[in-house]
């Protein structure tokens, strides 16, 4: 398959003008393995080369780079100033490429990390857009600023979008300051049977409902923790970031709760990653998402199918996998029987949807920035199983 | 015949079909009280924004299955249908014309469920915005968006038009605690976009909708993402100068503190607010910050040791560390559209600018009403960019009225051509319209009109081939399609 590589916004938008120009599978770093097979389409047409911060004011909390840009590379310009994204975006998950993500694939894949449920996701930070429709027009969404009601909110469409509305070519994200200091508070114990408040209730009336600090609150299985130097018992983990004294009155509300035996950065970045589960790829691994009162029910349930399980997002995301062929048959079988659930089988993709067919309120949006039909909709009705 | 080409008898005809649809007490048809529907705002006439022509009938829709029924009625009888929570929107959003009938969600009113360990709590569109924290606040929750108007404007009102308010800085606007809504689209379709999960397909559509001014179709319902409620604090910083005040807003951000509220008053809004709803502010002072805090104790201490150490103060900051000691520390800035309007003749200007650019925007907001020979008191979100220019002026004299509308229009481009936005949280409406160009660029508006026009459902008109030119699928009011076309 052929590939495209416009240098700039300008060359995007004349290769798109092209009256030749035929189907085309939009993509960043390239990072992501396609959602569905690829082929059938006429080329693949990517960002990754019109790349570079075009604007940063650390005092506007604001900054704004060509979607070509490496999510590393806007991660450390920020970090440099005591900034961050405030949502935390993978580096990789399992079944990814190898490569370097970049910050416009981020965003079109709505792509969040462990902060998800307290600081939300890449869709919340998105303050503007440019992008080239299908027709080769190059627009502008949003704005450059925190507060802005002028104008469709094409942002929240845009994220999320998997390349279906549009090349991104630039984005304008929102930051917020990097706190001073970090803990992760660990307990060990299975996630609670039947309809326990699990994580969640961690929420709303627990540490984060006190006004504690909490940022991050995952639970792992036995074997998922101890993968991460934590021991072989399932644990739960809590993280804070705040100032030392707000650390020092979380230490102080949670007296059953010990310092996790590995430092919070890395612990959390292979969360993150969910880089314990690499492994098991190959044995049988799902992503589910769902709503996180719901998700002491489905980890319960998993967990009772002998799954190996990586919780995060305060419950909303389970990571799921079979450590032996029965095992992965009990999980499938399972998540067959609750259609209502968001599960993304891993290791195979020819169970995605091979049709591009998207809500048909999503397919007017789509018909109005790509009339033609020229971007591959597929990852994104693809997406509905996320 | 009427501007969409519907006669007097279709007119009848329709409001007959009404009548026979909805109950007496939900049908307005009486001209005098169809009048207080042709305009938006606050309730005193001289403030109110819109079309000031009423509505061909008002339905004071009971539920979503009512709202359905009517605008596929009126859908089938070529009559646009445009919707209304409270009327509370500033600028003239969903304006009526006379052809149009007018769905009210203010009877709309019910918690249709409550997830207290999720924080997820499913509303009808007409629930007022304070209503929902009311009734959650018993479980630890709160919804955030909190517009001045949070009393009487409601849920469907804040995502026609994206509302925000102080509580942006640290929760955001409406957009993001939209987990789901149901939409009635123009042709009477039902769709739910969005779910409970943290990533559901559809809450990109629901967002959308966020600040669509009610063109993309009426929501009935909306599924709301809560706030853990937590220890608060609010303090008071008193500066002898204007920069001070906005050099120390900087440093508190810079410190990494988050604050729930950070709102900059200048001399000129103190003293307003002050002279009608004294709170025992400062006086005599260039600029205050009004600051709430949240976290535990030993966190709110650090935090208040921040603020403190902050230069330029001409007193020791007022901390009120009760609910009851920080809503009369707030009382003053709360109250501070009533007290433009007990002064006199106002107009509310909102617009954003980046951070850095504060000290810029105030000189060209003075500099303009200066020139214009107009009143104005500022107020500034101070953490998340937004202006709030209070333009005075008395509409006795000749002109004062005109110049003051062309303040409006100065300061927004201001804001524009200093990287910012025409509008923070009022939305665009009609008042603004004209305006749109400022920001946005000629390609940009020409895809938003058709993205609208597709979601509406409408074929976009691609100008190839047979047929090129003609709309197909549903009618669509030619005053929806200018007011989009601007």
């Amino acid at each position: 398959m052929s590939a495209l590589l416009p240098r700039s916004e300008a060359e995007a938008a004349d290769m798109l003008r092209d009256p030749a120009c035929g189907p085309l599978h939009l993509r960043g770093g390239c990072t992501r393995l396609p959602l569905g097979p690829v082929s059938g389409l006429g080329a693949v047409l990517s960002s990754r080369r019109i790349s570079g911060i075009t604007r940063y004011c650390q005092d506007d909390f604001t900054l704004t780079a060509r979607a070509g840009t490496r999510l590393a590379e806007v991660e450390a310009a920020v970090r440099a100033a005591g900034q961050r994204l405030p949502f935390e975006p993978p580096h990789s998950a399992p079944g990814s490429s190898p490569g370097t993500p970049t910050i416009g694939a981020v965003v079109a894949m709505n792509l969040s990390g462990p902060r998800r449920p307290f600081a939300g996701d890449a869709r919340d930070a998105l303050l503007g857009a440019r992008l080239v429709t299908g027709l080769g027009e190059v627009i502008g969404v949003g704005s450059g600023v925190i507060k802005n009601a002028a104008g469709l909110n094409l942002t929240r469409a845009l994220a999320g979008s998997h390349g279906a509305l549009g090349l991104i070519t630039e984005v304008t994200l929102r930051l917020k300051a990097r706190p001073d200091a970090c803990l992760t508070l660990m307990l060990h114990g299975a996630y609670p049977q039947g309809h326990g408040p699990g994580i969640a209730g961690l929420m709303g009336q627990g540490p984060f409902g006190q006004g504690l600090p909490l940022t991050g609150a995952a639970h792992l299985s036995g074997c998922i923790a101890q993968a991460l130097g934590l021991g072989g018992e399932p644990a739960w983990l809590l993280r804070f970031e705040g100032n030392s004294p707000a650390l020092r009155a979380t230490r102080a509300a949670l007296p059953g709760w010990a310092e996790a035996p590995v430092p919070t950065g890395p612990l959390w970045a292979s969360i993150r990653d969910a880089a314990p589960l690499r492994p098991l790829l190959g044995q049988g691994l799902w992503r589910i998402t769902l709503a996180p009162g719901h998700g002491s029910d489905m980890a319960a349930a998993l967990g009772a199918a002998g799954a190996q399980t990586l919780i995060d997002w305060g419950g909303g995301l389970i990571w799921a996998a079979g450590t032996s062929p029965a095992t992965t048959a009990a999980i499938a079988h399972l998540l067959a029987r609750r259609p209502q659930v968001r599960a993304q089988d891993l290791t195979r993709p020819s169970s995605r949807p091979a049709s591009g067919k998207l809500h048909p309120l999503a397919e007017r949006l789509r018909q109005a920035l790509d009339p033609r039909g020229l971007f591959d909709t597929r990852p994104l009705a693809a997406a509905r199983t996320l | 015949m009427t501007q969409l080409g519907i006669s007097g008898g279709q007119q009848d005809a329709c409001v007959w079909a009404l009548a026979r649809l909805v109950p007496p007490d939900a049908l307005i048809t009486a001209p005098t009280r169809l009048r207080a529907y042709a305009a938006q705002g606050f309730k005193r006439g001289e403030d109110r924004a819109g079309s000031g022509v009423a509505p061909l009938a008002v339905v004071l829709a009971r539920d979503t299955a009512q709202v359905q029924e009517v605008v596929r009625l009126c859908h089938g009888a070529g009559i646009e249908v445009i919707a209304r929570g409270a009327g509370t929107n500033l600028t003239g959003a969903n304006s009526p014309s006379g052809d149009c009938v007018m769905i009210c969600t203010g009877r709309m009113r019910r918690v249709i469920s409550f997830d207290p360990v999720g924080g997820l709590i499913r509303v009808e569109a007409g629930m007022r915005n304070a209503e929902v924290s009311a009734h959650v606040a018993a479980h630890g929750w709160f919804h955030a968006p909190d517009p001045s108007s949070r009393n009487s404007c409601t849920i469907g009102g804040n995502i026609g038009t994206n509302s925000g308010g102080g509580t942006s800085l640290r929760h955001g606007v409406t957009a993001n605690a939209i987990a789901a809504v149901t939409l009635i689209c123009p042709d009477g379709t039902r769709a739910e976009l969005g779910g409970a999960g943290l990533q559901e397909t559809g809450q990109g559509l629901a967002g959308l909708l966020c600040g669509a001014e009610g063109r993309l179709g009426i929501v009935t319902e909306a599924l709301l993402r809560l706030c853990p409620a937590s220890g608060a604090c609010s303090a008071l910083l008193a500066f002898d100068c204007e920069g001070a005040a906005l050099a120390a807003a900087r440093g508190i951000l810079r410190a990494g503190i988050v604050p729930r509220q950070l709102d900059y008053l200048d001399a000129a809004a103190l003293r307003l607010c002050q002279d009608h709803h004294p709170s025992g502010w400062p006086v005599a002072v260039g600029g205050l910050l009004l600051i709430e805090l949240c976290g535990v104790p030993e966190d709110i201490d650090a935090q208040l040791g921040t603020l403190r150490a902050q230069p330029g103060q001409t007193c020791p900051a007022i901390v009120a560390r009760t609910p009851a000691a920080a809503q009369a520390l707030w009382a003053g800035r709360n109250r501070i559209y009533g007290a433009t309007r007990i002064r006199g003749r106002s107009l509310y200007v909102d617009c954003a600018v980046p951070l850095s650019q504060f000290g810029a925007m105030l000189g060209r907001v003075r500099a303009i009403c200066a020139a214009a020979r107009t009143e104005v008191a500022i107020a500034l979100h101070a953490g998340d960019g937004t202006v709030h220019a209070f333009v005075m002026y008395d509409p006795a004299q000749p002109g004062a009225e005109a110049r003051a509308q062309a303040c409006n229009d100065d300061i927004r481009l201001a804001a524009s051509a200093l990287g910012g936005s025409i509008t923070a949280e009022y939305g665009v409406g009609t008042r603004n319209l004209h305006l749109l160009a400022a920001q946005f660029g000629p390609d940009d508006l020409a895809v938003q009109r058709r993205v609208i026009r597709a979601m509406r459902g409408a074929m976009p008109e691609s100008g190839t081939g047979p047929g090129s030119g003609q709309r197909h699928g549903f009618a669509i009011a030619p005053a929806v399609v200018s007011l989009a076309a601007q």
